[in-house]
């Protein structure tokens, strides 16, 4: 999301946004989805575009994240698994974890869409161990390639792996990044048949890089914006959650709610 | 950091057509006056005519890796240019290609992170 100003304009008026929204609930986490420092996710791009915006230590001390295709850039993306730290980021070694959100009653899992996750990978196996032992039952995931988009990139098909495990578990929200635009879908299968008992994925990739428009329609989408540099604000609690998509000049352009999963209960 | 891969036939043959694509796209831009551009869209198609070149185990380093993953990226541009009613065939057989590139980038990273141990 940070990086030099001209190919990078919204990240400052991002990090303000999300500097007012954290002033207001002060307890409130902020998820980072990859591709944080452009364009390699080097130390000295985190130093310089991160750390003004994102970085700045009121903001840095409530984040948590996932790593991007471009933090992976350098090798085995050290600098990013550096500057977040191990217990918000992982490590080199093990670049996905998971954390319980006791307040909300929620259970947040950050995964690494950029390495092996198909079902025979570390990752995977990680993941169902993780999923049977968690405390809480709703579930909220962040990695950075979306399985669905309909802006730069479109659909990836290798997060079907994770979207199989979340939904057998009965997972809730899916947060993505990758692409530079905001995309909601309607909750859905794995294999993209809807059902309000299904998952329900966003697109935040509007932290920013420069936007990119729409380069198809995708079956589920129900709102997208191509134009908005902006937040997304979730407040999750054990029976329902809310999402508000947020732009730069605190106009709420999406917003909606709805009660968590009942399936199988 | 320079890992050794092991590449499956589909991903293979998906950098060998990968490489043909972006040189072809290299020398149109080229011809365009896109000069950086068309050096960059060159360098890929090198990059994975020696992984080509490698056979089944090849040994790809950091940048080497950034190559295939461009590759990808430019290689969505073409599918989407060709995501119409005539020509959507090749969209979606381009879209394979892309597939099996971005298998061996993630396999990179997954080597690489156990390696940075």
């Amino acid at each position: 999301m940070c990086g030099p100003p001209r190919k990078n304009p919204g990240a400052e008026a991002t990090a303000a946004l999300a500097r007012r929204i954290l002033k207001a609930h002060p307890d409130a986490m902020i998820l980072a989805l990859g591709d944080n420092a452009y364009n390699r996710g080097k130390h000295d791009e985190y130093r310089e575009h991160y750390t003004p915006t994102w970085g700045q230590s009121d903001l840095l001390g409530r984040t948590w994240c996932c790593p991007g295709n471009h933090d992976y850039r350098t090798a085995a993306a050290t600098p990013y698994f550096e500057y977040f730290g191990e217990q918000r980021a992982g490590t080199p070694q093990r670049s996905y974890y998971s954390l319980p959100l006791p307040a909300a009653g929620w259970h947040l899992l950050s995964l690494n869409s950029e390495i092996d996750q198909d079902a025979h990978s570390a990752q995977l196996q990680w993941l169902r161990q993780d999923l049977a032992a968690r405390r809480y039952q709703p579930i909220v995931a962040i990695w950075h390639r979306p399985r669905w988009g309909s802006g730069a990139h479109r659909d990836s098909k290798k997060p079907r792996w994770f979207l199989n495990e979340l939904h057998a578990a009965r997972g809730e929200l899916v947060l993505n990044g990758h692409a530079h635009h905001y995309e909601r879908f309607a909750p859905q299968r794995p294999d993209q048949i809807p059902d309000p008992q299904g998952l329900r994925q966003f697109v935040v990739g509007t932290g920013g890089r420069k936007l990119t428009g729409r380069t198809k329609d995708t079956p589920n989408s129900e709102y997208a914006r191509f134009d908005k540099f902006g937040v997304l604000k979730l407040t999750l609690r054990p029976d329902a959650y809310k999402w508000e998509f947020i732009d730069v000049d605190d106009r709420v352009l999406d917003t909606g709610e709805q009660p968590v999963n009942q399936r199988g209960r | 950091m320079e890992i050794s891969l092991t590449l499956t036939p589909d991903e293979q043959h998906a950098c060998r057509r990968a490489a043909a694509l972006l040189r072809a796209l290299s020398a149109g831009l080229r011809e365009i006056g896109t000069t950086q551009e068309s050096e960059a869209c060159a360098g890929y198609a090198v990059t994975l005519d020696a992984i080509v070149a490698s056979g089944e185990c090849c040994a790809v380093n950091a940048d080497g890796k950034v190559d295939v993953e461009q590759a990808g990226f430019i290689l969505e541009g073409i599918r989407d240019g060709l995501d119409n009613a005539d020509l959507d065939e090749g969209s979606d057989f381009v879209q394979r290609d892309i597939e099996r590139l971005n298998d061996v980038v993630f396999r990179y990273n997954a080597a690489a992170g156990k390696a940075a141990g």
